[in-house]
């Protein structure tokens, strides 16, 4: 899942991207406006950490702007509490606004419950088969048994459950698993694919050929 | 419960007044009704009455005869061989005088008649004579009452009466010819007649009277009627004149700080009340501005210090969350200890502000010159500038002034580094001092890119920017100017901004110059 922050503090910036990647996601950031919307507009993001108080573009025209062309979940993290701001955050656009100071659970808590809703899932449980994903907890087991994963393909079980029958892309996966300052190597898809198969079963993953992978329900 | 009180003072107050006025002008209009109404009343039946008395009188004077019969009635005293034809004196027909002349108590030329000979002539006279006519009562059926009559000598002796009528006391001689009395429930004339006589024709009157009591009475009824009227109209006039106070009394009440917006309605009422009401208001209004003010530099001053928090707590639960290598443990650190100084300073400068408004500034003031502070500001400051390639220029000319020399150095440097920050690169710096009639000056010119006019009246507000997080990453709390601006207040001086777009900002500070004539007792050595 790939997680664009647009924070002007740079201390704040460097924490939460730092938070982000350790749980497993790939993270983008911008330090101000224009360079948040220019990003917000190129990827497709999973989710948007978008600041209100940010030098060049303020965050509510950002939210504004991306609304024109985009349905990305936006969580609004601001130090504005007032009532206003909240209800106009929401009303804007977002899909969420959590005050500054927050806590790093509810943080990734809320954004999990995000990117589930904006996938169509209500339960943070999807079951394939024999092979149990429990998105919370960030684990996966086949018939009861917990299977370790790296991060990286937990991400890539993460996307292909949320979307499970459906067709999933290269281009999506390489859109929403890698993040801008992933290096090259890591991105060989076919490589992490095997390894999940190894882990969960062959027949977890299949192939459309020249098209891309698919969980079957 | 607050209502009693109120009322007492002035509603109850103006209804008591009221009702005085009322009750003295109704008694005063009654009472003048009721003597006009009572002179009306008897007045037929006085008529009749004294018609009646006149014809006595006539009765009286016609039974003395005329005087050459040799009447007693008329002696000439020292004179005889008077006779009335030829003095004209007395004729029987003298009954038709008109009423109001005095009566023959002489024989019309200053002669007195003896009375002793008048009575014996009197009693001589045969009763027939004395009749009262029957219709000498006028027209209002008041005639049906018997009039009954009696006549009484000098002496106050009874010595003729009707055979019907009450006991007639003897009466007192009128003052005039005649006098009405009342006899008990009868009314009575009283006519001096001839011969020091009195000729008493009195009636029954009790009609009359119970006519009079039922006016009297319907009279008080309509007083007391006109009275509680009045009061009730007073009652509901004053509450209408005490409503809208009531009124403003309310809103004035009901106002918390959660309903500051709440206004008097002065659309309704009169130009009294509408002064009241729009002096509140304004005032209201001056209260809303304040605590408007007071509760957005609050949560200015909460949101300033929750990034810094978020911060700490973000990068503490990162540094928690799993074993790290110690580089990662002493970074984390130094983010937080960025994150508690930039609060520290934030700390700092709101209770500098607050004891400020407070006008607990605490100045240590002495004699300082101004272009040794400015001279160290700009020590301080010279790695910054040379960092940011701007050039500091001090011109300063002798200039002194009674202030607290930390304070005004926070004021300077403050300006100092804003002239630094904002400036363009390769810009440049002026700061000078000088004196002028009475104040000392301190200015601090920049040459970056100016400032908007729109922003110039709001530039000393806390926590104002121009930009919202221009000045967050140099470092601001968005508080300098504020703090500044409440220094040179307290010192009893100015600070003003002139800008031109593009050119570049003059920050000036005025402070009244130093009073002392002893040169030289104050140095700013540090």
């Amino acid at each position: 899942m790939r997680i664009l922050v647009v924070e002007d503090e740079p201390d704040l910036r460097r924490g939460l991207v730092q938070l982000l990647q350790e749980s497993g996601y790939a993270v983008d950031s911008a330090a101000d406006g224009n360079e948040g919307l220019a990003k917000a507009t190129t990827w497709p993001y999973d989710a948007i950490l978008l600041d209100l108080m940010l030098p060049g573009r303020t965050g509510w025209e950002v939210l504004d702007r991306l609304r024109e062309q985009a349905r990305t979940p936006v969580l609004i993290l601001t130090a504005r509490d007032s009532l206003d701001d909240r209800v106009r955050g929401l009303d804007e656009g977002a899909d969420d606004y959590l005050v500054k100071p927050f806590s790093s659970m509810e943080l990734l808590a809320r954004l999990r419950a995000l990117i589930r809703r904006a996938a169509g899932q209500a339960s943070s449980q999807v079951v394939i088969r024999d092979v149990v994903v429990d998105l919370a907890k960030r684990v996966v087991s086949v018939a009861g048994v917990p299977v370790e994963l790296t991060a990286r393909e937990f991400a890539l079980v993460e996307m292909l459950t949320l979307h499970c029958g459906k067709l999933v892309t290269r281009t999506e996966i390489y859109d929403h698993i890698f993040g801008e300052d992933d290096d090259s190597l890591s991105n060989l898809v076919d490589v992490h694919i095997s390894h999940i198969r190894k882990k969960l079963g062959a027949g977890f993953v299949r192939t459309l050929r020249g098209q891309g992978y698919i969980v079957d329900e | 419960m607050s209502k009693l009180p109120r009322n007492r003072s002035m509603r109850w107050r103006l209804l008591v007044w009221q009702a005085a006025l009322l009750v003295l002008v109704v008694m005063g209009l009654g009472a003048v009704v009721l003597v006009q109404a009572r002179a009306t009343m008897f007045a037929e039946m006085d008529a009749g009455l004294l018609s009646g008395a006149r014809v006595l009188e006539s009765v009286l004077m016609k039974a003395a005869g005329p005087p050459e019969n040799g009447s007693p009635f008329y002696p000439g005293s020292g004179r005889p061989g008077f006779g009335p034809p030829e003095s004209g004196s007395f004729r029987p027909g003298r009954a038709d005088r008109r009423p109001g002349r005095e009566p023959p108590d002489d024989d019309g030329q200053g002669r007195p008649i003896p009375p002793r000979q008048f009575v014996e002539r009197l009693d001589s006279l045969p009763a027939e004579m004395f009749r009262l006519p029957g219709s000498m009562m006028g027209r209002r059926g008041l005639d049906r009452e018997p009039p009954w009559f009696a006549i009484f000598d000098s002496e106050g002796t009874l010595r003729r009466r009707s055979e019907t009528g009450p006991a007639i006391l003897p009466p007192r001689s009128p003052r005039r010819s005649h006098d009405f009395r009342m006899n008990a429930t009868a009314r009575e004339v009283v006519l001096r007649g001839p011969g020091q006589t009195l000729i008493v024709v009195g009636q029954d009157a009790t009609r009359p009277l119970a006519d009079f009591y039922r006016m009297a009475t319907a009279t008080a009824l309509g007083a007391a009627t006109v009275l509680a009227g009045g009061m009730l109209g007073g009652w509901w006039l004053t509450g209408r004149a005490v409503a809208p106070i009531d009124r403003i009394t309310r809103t004035a009440e009901s106002v918390s700080a959660a309903t500051l917006t709440a206004r008097i309605d002065a659309g309704e009422l009169d130009v009294e009340l509408a002064g009241l009401a729009g002096t509140l208001n304004s005032m209201l209004a001056r209260l809303q501005e304040s605590f408007d003010r007071q509760v957005r530099f609050a949560a200015d001053a909460s949101h300033e210090l929750r990034t810094p928090i978020a911060v700490l707590i973000m990068h503490s639960e990162l540094a928690l969350s799993r074993p790290r290598p110690a580089e990662d443990y002493q970074a984390t650190l130094q983010t937080c200890l960025r994150a508690a100084e930039r609060m520290k300073l934030l700390v700092d400068d709101l209770l500098l502000l607050s004891r400020a408004d407070v006008g607990q500034l605490n100045l240590n003031r002495r004699g300082t010159d101004l272009a040794g502070l400015v001279d160290e500001a700009a020590g301080f400051l010279h790695p910054l500038a040379d960092e940011k390639n701007v050039r500091i220029r001090v011109e300063t000319a002798a200039a002194r002034a009674d202030v607290d020399p930390e304070k005004m150095l926070q004021v300077v440097l403050n300006l100092l580094r804003n002239a630094i920050q904002y400036n363009r690169p390769d810009g440049e710096v002026v700061m000078r001092t000088s004196a002028e009639a009475g104040v000392a000056v301190i200015e601090v010119d920049d040459t970056g890119e100016g400032i908007e006019t729109r922003h110039l009246p709001h530039l000393f507000e806390r926590f104002y920017r121009i930009d919202p997080a221009r000045s967050r990453d140099r470092g601001g709390s968005g508080l300098g100017l504020a703090i500044c601006q409440s220094i040179v207040m307290a010192h009893g001086g100015r600070i003003t901004v002139e800008s031109v777009r593009g050119e570049g900002s003059r920050f000036r500070v005025t402070l009244p110059a130093e009073k002392r004539d002893a040169p030289g007792t104050g140095t700013i050595d540090r």
